[in-house]
């Protein structure tokens, strides 16, 4: 799904995402209305306000991130990513925030696994299918990644044991705003976190899809091989270094 | 963090929002800090050319003149360190590369608390860069050892194999031995740049050095992570 493609095509799309983005961001808001209007406690509505203002920010951000991931078409610059510790890094988060423990997260890629990306886009990007993955376990579920050498790339997936989605559904999960109802545990979010990762894998090169498999959903990753691995930590060749830089 | 011991720290705030602007104006005020604020560029420019600040924070759009002309004037004849506010947001910012000159950059909405860390954190590498001679790194306590000229750590016989960023980044926490250290402090003083949520380089390289340490057999301390605050090197067991 694109933001913004060829014209024609995908009018229909883009009023469907202004509708949702709409919908989504009026709502929030009318109800701060109806909170500034009837609440009589100044605590619970400072608490109120705040929650609020926390879920509008969630959304204008993720929101606008899609939106950039989308139109921008220079490339990202790329860097060798250990995989292995590129998920310890993000599983050690993703603990803290939903109090998951650590010996539910499985990995059993090894620390030959080093790709070609942009690190903050795929970090994003493994994330965000993380915190879905976590979202839709049931109580005690174990959410496994993994993946295999495939020619010039690596082959990463990660499965939940979350029941899976209906199979006319597989595709439908990485449109922006989709909120599948059901029989998959979970709830929250505003449904760009896949449409996000998904984005941010295609600008470095890479493919996103799903498949259900096991006792649930797997998200597989095609992602560029890095033939040499740790070998240097010359400066990231990213454009925000924030000292200046000659010409 | 250490509260910077250098009396207190003056401030040139350029932001032409009143609510804002009067806003930080106050609340860095309480916090110890001298504030001057302006709302125009031109004029902004003019007080940080005359006076003498320890940290200028800009709005980028401003009237008279933006805060990205007000930057690269001042950058002619000025090295004060400077840091960016606007709401143009992370993103732009990363595709237009527009704090190309400034310390810092912090996207609007920001909190006043995150403000002051990212002010702290200038004001300290500041300290750290002007002293006369460097400190020598304290004697391990349990004899892990720094080796500044190979940029590597020995557990006995054993080399960790770090990066130069892990070895800088693992010898400064070694220097502030159990006190938590900022993002934003280790973003100026070891990767030089300023620090933004969806920048996963710091993270990374502590990843790193939690994997080689253990590789090596290390377990007396560790780098440890003070959510909401930043990193610590310290005891297993230790509270911090």
């Amino acid at each position: 799904m694109k933001w913004s493609d060829a014209p024609g095509r995908t009018v229909v799309l883009q009023q469907q995402l202004l509708r949702d983005l709409s919908h989504e961001l009026r709502t929030p808001l009318s109800r701060l209305r109806v909170a500034c209007e009837s609440e009589q406690d100044l605590e619970q509505l400072r608490e109120r306000i705040s929650r609020e203002v926390d879920g509008m920010q969630r959304l204008v951000e993720d929101a606008l991130q899609l939106a950039w991931l989308d139109t921008e078409r220079t490339s990202l610059p790329d860097e060798a990513i250990q995989v292995q510790a590129l998920w310890e890094m993000l599983t050690e988060n993703a603990c803290y925030e939903s109090s998951w423990p650590a010996s539910q997260l499985h990995c059993a890629v090894d620390a030959s696994c080093w790709v070609r990306g942009h690190l903050n886009t795929l970090a994003q990007a493994l994330e965000n299918i993380l915190r879905n993955a976590i979202r839709h376990s049931p109580q005690g579920g174990v959410v496994m990644f993994d993946g295999r050498r495939d020619g010039d790339f690596w082959h990463l997936w990660l499965e939940d044991e979350g029941g899976g989605v209906a199979d006319e559904d597989l595709e439908r999960i990485f449109s922006p705003f989709i909120r599948l109802d059901g029989s998959r545990p979970g709830e929250g979010g505003f449904g760009l976190g896949l449409s996000i990762a998904r984005n941010a894998v295609q600008r470095q090169g890479g493919r996103l899809w799903a498949e259900n498999a096991g006792r649930g959903l797997r998200l597989n990753m095609l992602l560029l091989a890095d033939l040499h691995g740790d070998n240097d930590d010359a400066p990231a060749p990213t454009i925000d270094m924030c000292r200046p830089q000659i010409a | 963090m250490t509260p910077i011991a250098i009396g207190h720290p003056r401030i040139l705030s350029i932001e032409d929002d009143p609510v804002l602007g009067a806003y930080v104006h106050e609340h860095l005020g309480r916090c110890g800090f001298q504030v001057t604020w302006c709302q125009n560029g031109q004029e902004g420019l003019a007080i940080a050319r005359q006076q003498a600040f320890d940290v200028v924070l800009m709005d980028i759009l401003l009237p008279g003149l933006d805060g990205l002309a007000v930057l690269t004037q001042l950058r002619q004849s000025h090295s004060t360190p400077v840091v960016l506010m606007s709401a143009l947001g992370a993103e732009a910012d990363r595709i237009s590369g527009f704090r190309l000159g400034a310390d810092d950059y912090l996207p609007k909405p920001f909190s006043m608390a995150e403000l002051r860390v990212r002010i702290e954190a200038i004001l300290r590498r500041v300290a750290f860069d002007r002293r006369p001679v460097p400190i020598p790194t304290p004697p391990a306590t349990d004899c892990l050892r720094f080796d500044d000229e190979l940029g590597e750590v020995f557990w006995g016989e054993y080399a960790a194999g770090l990066t130069r960023s892990e070895y800088r980044l693992l010898d400064t926490l070694n220097r502030n031995d159990d006190e938590v250290l900022s993002k934003a402090f280790l973003y100026q003083q070891v990767l030089q740049r300023g620090y933004a949520p969806h920048d996963r380089s710091l993270d990374m390289h502590i990843s790193q050095i939690r994997r080689k340490l253990k590789a090596i057999g290390y377990t007396e301390r560790e780098v440890r992570t003070v959510w909401g605050k930043g990193y610590v090197l310290s005891a297993v067991d230790e509270v911090v």
